[in-house]
């Protein structure tokens, strides 16, 4: 889903780099060079904007620029680890994103599995940590989200579901499709209306893996890190969980957040949709 | 949003200007190109913009976000210091216990040891962070306590099979121990060793450090009481050299293991 922030930059910009196609006559023989550059500029802000994470490390990796984030830590033109040099022997950093949906609140689906996930947890949690043979951390960023605020959140968004479920079903041909699809979304939303009823809170969470590697050198430790992330994409394999290696501007963030906790909920919402 | 608005601005000017200006084509382009250059950064700073000026200032390829180091322990060592602008920031950790294994459980208990875990997610309104930590166990400490203990039930074993007082059966289990010892002093010299530390951190804001960490230090007491509450085993709070362990990854693999792995690696390669 796309935000409002977005929106704006996407808009503006885009408008803006519209012009050159617009008024391609009065750049006479350059003309379609120029509509031709400014559709480029259209496309690239695009994917600057859904694929930044692809654009940032080419532009360090084409232009050899390195990133020191603080005083001892290098980020290199890579962008995927965080290196950190002590007594000639390098310590590579790698993170990765790692979204147990089944322990969210906010999931979107209803799993009816739920009880058996829950008692099958705790050991593939202690299998997965007795095959690891090196160093890794699992971080859960978390905040109880305001109750009623949540409540009324999930009612407004039951009432809209209604809405269309009503509207397609009074339609002169509905969509038999399209009612059970209405049906089942609205059935989500008050299985969660349900669960807050039952004395549960909603819980906003960010969670990831961070693993480190040692090496004699920069680039024998980031070989290290490259196997390990690969191994923990394996194990973790076990659980539901999304997971991607990270790569680009947010590794800077999740860098600093092994030194403090954002303190206000705005903070993590804010980082929780760039996440996104 | 000031940098995108200035952008924004400057590539619409250009752009209007480039295409109004009774000037040959070509310059009319090269203009444009600006403009549209202008129009890329401004979508750039949607995310980038606090590495524009860095960027700017680069020197030898490499950008420079910060030359300060990214924390500092705190005087009393129970929390760690990092500033942001004006305002510091005081995180302090606590040291989870759990001393339950799931293979010791039953498929209920499974479900409401998992369920106990969602209850501290949502323990509080301030965001705090939950972790776990499989770390490379510092070996030279390990050994130095496991040989200590092996002196020590050696001299207990000598002193009494040397005096004629003590009954058989405690010479016979000190000389058991003796042996328990010395097996587990070959064998972790063997195998690599690691431990699982379950910890949460806290972090405050304050004007000053003291304020910053008294702050801290009385989320992390709230946090510590609901967390007890909920396990039944109290957190303690982590301080020293164990947040090292935390936040310093040449403390999570200690040097004399690293040693020790690159040795076994160069080995086998030769092998």
């Amino acid at each position: 889903m796309m935000d409002e922030q977005a929106v704006i930059y996407l808009v503006f910009t885009g408008v803006v780099a519209l012009l050159g196609i617009l008024m391609l006559n009065s750049y006479g023989a350059f003309g379609i060079a120029a509509a031709i550059l400014s559709v480029l500029t259209i496309l690239f802000i695009l994917v600057l904007n859904y694929m930044d994470f692809l654009v940032f490390p080419a532009f360090t990796s084409f232009l050899n620029v390195r990133i020191l984030p603080a005083k001892n830590y290098v980020i290199p033109k890579s962008q995927n680890c965080v290196i950190k040099e002590v007594n000639g022997l390098y310590y590579a950093t790698g993170y990765l994103t790692a979204n147990i949906y089944n322990y969210i609140f906010s999931v979107e689906q209803v799993d009816e599995s739920e009880e058996t996930k829950l008692a099958e947890g705790p050991e593939k949690w202690e299998k997965l940590v007795m095959n690891v043979g090196f160093p890794f951390k699992f971080h859960m960023l978390t905040y109880a989200e305001d109750l009623q605020n949540f409540r009324e959140e999930l009612e407004g968004k039951r009432g809209f579901l209604e809405f269309q479920l009503s509207k397609e079903t009074q339609s002169d041909s509905p969509n038999q499709m399209t009612i059970d699809d209405f049906n089942k979304k609205i059935n989500i939303v008050q299985a969660r209306i349900d669960r807050l009823s039952s004395g549960e809170r909603p819980v906003g969470s960010l969670m990831y893996i961070e693993t480190i590697a040692v090496g004699v050198s920069e680039k024998a430790a980031m070989d290290a890190l490259t196997g390990q992330v690969n191994q923990l994409q394996t194990v973790f394999n076990t659980f539901d969980l999304s997971i991607t290696r990270v790569v680009g501007r947010e590794l800077a963030t999740l860098f600093g957040f092994g030194h403090f906790v954002p303190s206000t909920q705005a903070d993590l919402e804010a980082l929780f949709q760039r996440q996104t | 949003m000031l940098l995108f608005v200035s952008f924004v601005g400057a590539a619409l000017v250009m752009i209007l200007v480039s295409a109004n200006l009774p000037i040959p084509g070509f310059a009319k382009f090269i203009i444009l190109i600006v403009g549209l250059v202008l129009d890329i950064l401004a979508a750039a700073t949607r995310f980038y913009s606090n590495l524009f000026i860095p960027f700017y200032k680069m020197k030898n390829g490499t950008v420079v976000l910060s030359e300060e180091d990214p924390f500092l322990l705190s005087p009393s060592g129970e929390a760690i210091i990092s500033r942001r602008g004006e305002s510091v920031y005081a995180t302090a950790f606590l040291k989870i216990p759990v001393y339950r294994s799931a293979t010791e459980m039953s498929a209920e208990e499974k479900v409401d040891f998992a369920r106990l875990f969602s209850r501290i997610i949502t323990l509080s309104k301030t965001p705090f962070k939950l972790s776990t930590q499989l770390y490379t166990i510092n070996k030279d400490d390990y050994i130095g306590r496991i040989s200590d203990k092996l002196s020590e039930v050696e001299e207990l074993y000598q002193k009494d099979s040397a005096g004629k007082s003590a009954p058989q059966a405690t010479i016979d289990r000190e000389r058991g121990q003796i042996t328990m010892w010395h097996n587990l002093l070959e064998s972790i010299s063997k195998a690599q060793s690691h431990a699982l530390l379950n910890y949460a951190s806290v972090t405050a804001v304050g004007g000053s450090e003291d304020e910053a960490i008294s702050l801290a230090s009385q989320q992390a007491d709230e946090l510590s009481a609901g967390i007890g509450s909920i396990l039944g085993a109290t957190p303690t709070l982590i301080s020293g050299q164990e947040i090292l362990l935390i936040v310093q990854p040449e403390y999570t693999i200690p040097f004399s293991t690293v040693s020790e792995q690159i040795r076994q690696k160069t080995m086998e390669e030769g092998l």
